[in-house]
């Protein structure tokens, strides 16, 4: 034990700084307001776009977005690729206050605007077959739904958030804001929309063991 | 109280609450009430990543003492 007390002391001298460090930027007080960032509409507040975790698989993708395309394909007559331009312009536009709840234990309640992704589908005729819509992103990350609850719920890909472009830690250009799912189901970075009917497709944390249904009323563990 | 127990229940009292906040993050329906509101799903998550420091510290040096 003696022979070893200085190398433990020096462990946990080490750990204490690195653990204060933690403290200090975890109970740091939250940034000021973006210019122009809404924090409560009708009574309800939001959360800032600032307080979202940066939880990316392999950190935040720049999108050089005059050359961005967003490709809608797959299980439908007609493939279309879109510039952001043409997404926010040819699409009818809704907004929406949705809580995005993380596996972590965190979530966040902000305001989004965007286009219900079944309209991107059905302007591509999506085939009557098609019973799954992939979701892929810029960096490499996918994940899915069944085109049902994309239907149902009309669930946006959103590019505004609290009123602002949506920043590049939250998945500029668009974000899937997918609704009572849990937070691995928000593909950020979105360049890819394919109707499939391959029901049992899994994403990338879904390959890892999260649930494929993803609902946030229930464990994220499972099949 | 020696040293050795002392810190043996130190690490015991921080294990615990350490479980007792993972439940509250996970499970924040039932923790919450009762904890009759104190341990909320947010003060969970705080005080749950805050703890890793004197958790690490209290294993390292218990088990320096111990093995």
């Amino acid at each position: 034990m003696d022979r070893f007390s200085p190398l433990l002391i020096l462990a946990a001298i080490v750990i204490v700084g690195v653990w204060a460090w933690d403290v200090h930027t975890q109970l740091a007080p939250p940034p000021a307001n973006l210019s122009g960032e809404l924090r409560e509409i009708n009574g309800t507040p939001l959360d800032s776009v600032t307080a979202y975790r940066e939880n990316s698989i392999h950190g935040s993708p720049a999108v050089e977005i005059a050359a961005y395309q967003l490709a809608v394909g797959g299980d439908v007559a007609r493939p279309l690729n879109y510039s952001y331009g043409q997404v926010l312009g040819e699409f009818s536009h809704e907004s929406r206050v949705v809580t995005l709840s993380c596996v972590e234990g965190w979530d966040e309640t902000s305001l989004f605007e965007g286009v219900p992704v079944i309209d991107l589908l059905e302007a591509s005729n999506v085939s009557p077959d098609a019973t799954t819509v992939i979701f892929a992103a810029l960096d490499g990350y996918t994940t899915s739904l069944p085109l049902a609850v994309v239907r149902d719920c009309r669930l946006l890909l959103a590019y505004r958030v609290n009123n602002l472009t949506l920043p590049r830690s939250l998945g500029y250009p668009f974000i899937l804001v997918a609704e009572d799912r849990w937070g691995y189901k928000w593909c950020r970075w979105v360049t890819g929309i394919t109707a499939s009917t391959d029901s049992k497709y899994r994403g990338f944390w879904e390959s890892r063991g999260y649930t494929n249904d993803g609902a946030v009323n229930r464990s994220f563990f499972g099949p | 109280m020696t040293p050795r127990r002392a810190l043996a229940l130190a690490l015991l009292a921080v294990s615990l609450l350490l479980l007792l906040t993972g439940f509250g993050i996970t499970h924040h329906e039932i923790v919450g009430p009762l904890t009759l509101g104190l341990l909320d799903k947010a003060t969970a998550q705080l005080v749950h990543t805050l703890l890793w420091g004197p958790f690490a510290v209290l294993l390292l040096l218990h088990c320096g003492r111990n093995l």
